[in-house]
């Protein structure tokens, strides 16, 4: 058939496939009972989380490489909300992370958002690096280098089983950071279809122009990296609670490049290709568990030819393909 | 003695940014290449130790060349690309290092035994002959761009790509040579480094780090200024270890963020 005699399914497509996925990701557990599937899953789940922080950021045009400190940051507030102060739910000890977070994100936006794009970075990446020093530096607090472990799991809900049940019920983390990830997705889809994202892509693109037209670019700024750091915080609160340990080196520098990397090779365009990227490659790593030291070659191979084929991310894939096709 | 192995690096680091506007993150796995070429022609082939050293200086420069046309140059200058091919380059060469070579550390090779008095102090030899050609190579490189055609052309670049290849500079082929000086450089420091710490896979990442923060410190795409930033970042840690024991690393940080707030630029920023 001729381009024009094929019916147009393009619309429809698009709007089922997004319900398609979610159910599936929804009754996924019903038949994938395995739970090293499930913790590779949950993993994926909250570094999207954490990708799409940096991804709002990016589509400001900024690179943050210092997400990865967020994490730490969330993940020890967590940690301690636990054990020094008795806070045993995790309704009460997520939010309160989370927004200790988005607080000290907020003041560091407002000196670190000063700084042109590359400085941005830089600065970004000291300060998950400092963050990891402080840890270290307060041992009666943070326990140092030896991080912290046991943090107790929090009150357990009937039939999803308990949070810290390593090997038998792995549904409740599950689901709990499937609606996490969703009411992200959520979030970021209203913000970039919105006037607030609009403000953010312009003034990335064109920044005296929009200053021009009377807006603050700054404050837009600051509530976009509020809401990363935001998401950082999440991610590493929910991740101590979920692992039930944290450790001042578990979320390196390289996490912070890592979650660079899958947002850069997901697509920064669409808010799913993050997700997608986050998942294509933290999946790459675990299958290619297999290949031992070839690993890190092959990981690193599969990085560069996308990035120099497919500059767009893999989301970008299908319209490539198509484009070639058509010739 | 840590700031010529420092100065090295962090020289080589902004002359690719200062000429190719190339963030070249993978620069630390270049001066480790170094530092295991030197090692398999010294002790695997016999050569020379000093020959080995300036052997894989050129080896691992060439090498380079190689990455440089087929990786960088496709992607235009200064986009995120580059940085996310650098990283996939740093992971790769060190996964690559240790699936040959494995994670145990390759031993010292000590040429020059012994030390010498040097204002009071115990000097090795060893780390008399690292300042030796750290200062001697930069010398050279300083005085190459100065006073050489080539080095002319490159400062052109560095300054503006556009007006130098109007005035018929081969830019592309300028960024190209400059890459591999520097990562000639960096092979160098690697090899220079076995005289005095083993070679492993991950001293690469370890040493990377001190590289940025001194380019920063000191400007970035400053060749001066990368001095300088090495310098003091030396100074800072070796001053800082003395008096503080390990938390001498978070000075390091430290000055960077004071750097950035007081003169975002670099203390010698802005200028080749």
């Amino acid at each position: 058939m001729a381009p024009s005699e094929r019916p147009d399914h393009s619309s429809g497509n698009r709007r089922a496939v997004p319900i398609v996925l979610i159910l599936f990701v929804l009754l996924l557990p019903t038949w994938v009972k395995d739970p090293y599937i499930l913790h590779v899953l949950i993993e994926i789940a909250y570094f999207s989380i954490a990708a799409l922080g940096v991804r709002l950021m990016m589509t400001a045009g900024y690179w943050n490489i210092g997400q990865a400190g967020f994490m730490t940051f969330g993940g020890y507030t967590a940690a301690v909300l636990v054990l020094e102060l008795d806070v045993t739910s995790l309704y009460l000890s997520l939010p309160i992370a989370t927004g200790l977070t988005a607080l000290l994100g907020c003041a560091f936006g407002y000196v670190a958002l000063r700084s042109l794009g590359l400085y941005f970075a830089i600065i970004t990446l000291s300060f998950s690096l400092v963050i990891r020093q402080v840890v270290v530096a307060f041992p009666d607090v943070t326990g140092g280098l030896l991080g912290i472990f046991d943090v107790t799991p929090p009150q357990p809900l009937p039939y999803l089983g308990e949070f810290g049940d390593w090997e038998r019920s792995k549904l409740y983390p599950y689901y709990l950071i499937v609606v996490l990830l969703l009411l992200t997705y959520l979030l970021m889809h209203r913000i970039e279809h919105s006037r607030f994202g609009m403000v953010l892509r312009a003034a990335a693109e064109a920044e005296t122009l929009t200053k021009s037209v009377g807006i603050s670019v700054m404050k837009y700024r600051l509530i976009a990296f509020t809401i990363a750091c935001l998401l950082g915080g999440l991610s590493g609160a929910y991740a101590t609670h979920y692992h039930m340990l944290i450790h001042p080196d578990y979320y390196t520098l390289w996490v912070s490049i890592y979650i660079l990397v899958y947002v850069m090779f997901g697509g920064i365009k669409s808010i799913f290709g993050t997700i997608l990227g986050t998942t294509a490659l933290i999946g790459a790593m675990e299958i290619l568990q297999f290949t031992m030291g070839l690993r890190a070659v092959i990981y690193a191979g599969v990085i560069i030819v996308v990035t120099m084929f497919l500059p767009g991310g893999i989301v970008s894939l299908p319209g490539t393909l198509k484009r070639l096709w058509r010739g | 003695m840590l700031a010529g192995v420092y100065a090295l690096l962090t020289v080589g680091l902004s002359f690719i940014y200062g000429i190719a506007r190339i963030m070249q993150m993978s620069h630390g796995q270049i001066y480790m290449l170094g530092a295991y070429c030197t090692f398999i022609f010294s002790a695997t082939l016999g050569v020379n130790f000093y020959a080995s050293i300036l052997l894989s200086g050129i080896v691992v420069g060439l090498f380079s060349l190689l990455l440089e046309r087929g990786l960088f140059r496709p992607l235009k200058a200064e986009t995120l690309a580059t940085l996310i091919i650098g990283i996939a380059l740093m992971l790769g060469l060190e996964g690559g290092i240790q699936l040959i070579f494995g994670a145990r550390e390759y031993p010292i090779t000590n040429p020059l035994p012994g030390a010498v008095t040097v204002l009071g102090a115990y000097v090795p030899k060893t780390r008399l002959l690292i300042v030796a050609v750290s200062v001697g190579m930069i010398s050279f490189l300083l005085v190459f761009l100065k006073r050489t055609k080539t080095g002319n052309a490159m400062r052109a670049v560095a300054q503006n790509p556009d007006a130098a290849s109007l005035l018929g500079i081969n830019v592309n082929g300028i960024r190209l040579l400059s890459f591999g000086i520097a990562s000639g450089l960096a092979g160098l420091a690697g090899g220079l480094m076995m005289t005095i710490a083993p070679a492993t896979p991950v001293m690469g990442s370890n040493l990377i780090i001190k590289a940025f923060l001194a380019m920063i410190i000191g400007g970035m795409g400053s060749l001066y200024g990368a001095i300088l930033g090495a310098s003091a970042l030396a100074v800072i840690d070796s001053v800082g270890f003395t008096f503080i024991g390990h938390k001498a690393a978070l000075l390091g940080y430290m000055a960077v963020v004071i750097i950035l707030i007081v003169r975002p630029r670099g203390l010698l920023g802005g200028t080749f």
